[in-house]
């Protein structure tokens, strides 16, 4: 089942995204609190913790939906810290959220149109074509509209939208929060690995830490809004550490650097 | 029994102005969340144009056009200016009615003082009656009706057929979502408020076509019946206000036929009412929202 190995080193690819020291909120609040991450091609990423630490709050910080208080975005080299939301995509971010991931009440196909708005018109219909072999299930129901596929089905049509911009790095929250157990493996361990293999970089925010960190090249531990512990997903797979940054708060365990 | 089946006709020709506010309306409320309750006065603006400029010599449908392009700028400008202001303020959804219904106040009356509450008549000169069976009608009722009709599937194809129209339903039904595929929210928002405005100084010209006369509260007449439509042809929905619309118009008819137009409004409320008692999701995704957005 595992597709990273365990005997991985623990160098990383150049990066793709990196988020710097960024501290993201509602107002006064700080939700997250100086954070960095990075992802690099072809690997997965693990945006692990609890609820309520920040996890979807730094993810809707890079997206864009809530403004950067400190720190810095770059993708590619390029920062995008202060882009608006709409023109992320463009610069190559992919988003899949969490629940609100298709337009229910457009047809299959003009979700992807809607995930390829920003490219010409005559490359909307080849890239859908490209998307569709990687998903052929969506085929056949392209007049279908959105809103009545099964939850894997609504869930791979989220991320093939997402996919048709071309994304530099594809960002999923909870991408198996409504699905049965048996689907969600197989969006993780097919789906997702699939697109890694082919060098996308992909970050995800899970709260099925096993099955993520299977999957997952590379973790992060986010509590109260820091980043509490990073490493290989094999090694955090490993450390005991783990459960009790989740239980405990981690009030009681150091940083960990990556 | 004639009478009523001639209340058909009627209704059918009715239903042209009604349908034309309720696609404009549903159009705006599904993008902005806005219960644009100045709407109706608009189209009274959209009427009075339309008026002006048939008076003035000009043909009565150009008249028409033309009072949809300045409803069009008019709503444009009142949405970036005074809705604009108290979004920024953080006003929600009951506010924001409460503000266009202002909104409405100023203008009526405003129009009133301009009219002196005189109301005018729109002579179009003496038509012969066509008929089908029982029902007759001029070829001028006929053009009202192809009008919202051919409207409807211009509308109806943009919506459906165009990159621009695709991503104004993908921004109605969830704005986020369309931002992260790159579409400029904003902007398809201001088109929004730009074809809404098109369609309610169609519907106002129409209107003051259909009962030949005009004055300052015109479009309050219209007003119950076109947000009755675009709410229970699902708000949002294009298509749906097209039965919506029909249904409205013969059932207001018939039963002016049978008790006086003054119960014009008893039955538009009185089929919101039951409607809302048939389905109560109509209103979801529409009022229920919490957040308006009009970033124009």
């Amino acid at each position: 089942m595992s597709t990273s190995d365990d005997s991985a080193p623990a160098s990383r690819p150049a990066p793709t995204l990196v988020a710097e020291g960024v501290s993201f909120g509602y107002g006064p609040l700080r939700i997250v609190d100086g954070a960095s991450l990075q992802v690099g091609q072809g690997e997965i990423v693990a945006l692990l913790g609890p609820n309520g630490a920040g996890k979807s709050t730094l993810v809707k910080g890079i997206i864009g939906q809530l403004p950067l208080i400190e720190g810095k975005l770059t993708l590619n080299g390029i920062d995008f810290s202060k882009t608006a939301s709409q023109n992320r995509c463009r610069q190559g971010i992919g988003y899949v959220p969490q629940l609100r991931d298709v337009f229910p009440t457009l047809s299959v196909w003009e979700n992807l149109e809607m995930g390829g708005y920003m490219l010409s018109n005559e490359a909307v219909k080849g890239r859908i074509q490209e998307v569709l072999e990687i998903f052929p299930v969506l085929t056949d129901m392209h007049h279908r509209k959105a809103g009545s596929l099964s939850g894997g089905e609504r869930k791979m049509l989220g991320i093939a939208r997402a996919l048709m911009a071309k994304p530099s790095v594809l960002i999923l929250d909870e991408p198996t929060s409504n699905l049965a157990p048996n689907v969600a493996m197989r969006v993780l361990n097919e789906v997702v690995s699939g697109l890694a293999s082919t060098g996308q970089a992909v970050l995800m925010i899970e709260q099925r830490v096993e099955m993520a960190l299977n999957v997952a090249t590379w973790g992060y531990v986010l509590i109260q809004g820091q980043v509490r512990l990073a490493g290989p997903a094999s090694t955090l797979r490993e450390a005991s550490e783990l459960g009790n940054l989740f239980f405990t708060g981690g009030t009681s365990i150091p940083a960990a650097g990556n | 029994m004639d009478l009523y089946i001639e209340g058909v006709g009627f209704g059918i020709i009715a239903a042209a102005s009604i349908l034309l506010g309720a696609m404009g309306f549903t159009l705006q409320f599904g993008l902005t969340n806005v219960l644009n309750i100045g709407y109706g006065a608009i189209m009274t603006a959209g009427a009075f144009v339309c008026y002006i400029l048939h008076v003035w010599g000009l043909n009565i449908w150009a008249a028409v056009f033309f009072a949809g392009v300045a409803t069009s700028l008019l709503t444009l400008l009142i949405a970036k200016t005074i809705l604009t202001v108290y979004v920024r303020k953080g006003a929600a959804l009951f506010e924001m009615a409460m503000i266009t219904f202002g909104v409405a106040l100023i203008l009526e009356n405003g129009l009133a003082a301009l009219t002196r509450s005189n109301t005018y008549i729109l002579s179009m000169g003496l038509e012969k009656a066509h008929s089908i069976g029982p029902i007759r009608f001029t070829t001028t009722q006929l053009v009202l009706v192809l009008l919202a009709l051919t409207v409807f599937i211009l509308l109806d194809l943009f919506l459906h057929a165009t990159k621009v129209g695709k991503a104004l339903r993908a921004t109605a039904v969830d704005p986020d979502l369309a931002r992260a595929c790159g579409i400029a929210t904003s902007r398809i928002i201001s088109v929004a408020w730009l074809m809404s405005g098109f369609l309610c100084g169609l519907a106002g010209g129409v209107f003051t076509i259909d009962i030949f006369t005009v004055n300052a509260f015109t479009g309050d007449t219209l007003m119950p019946l076109v947000i009755v439509a675009a709410l229970m042809g699902k708000a949002g929905s294009v298509r749906g206000a097209v039965l919506a619309s029909l249904v409205l118009g013969i059932v207001t008819q018939v039963v002016s036929i049978a008790g006086g137009s003054s119960y014009d409004s008893v039955v538009a409320y009185g089929a919101l009412a039951i409607a809302l008692l048939a389905r109560p999701k109509l209103l979801q995704g529409g009022l229920v929202a919490e957040r308006v957005q009009i970033t124009v």
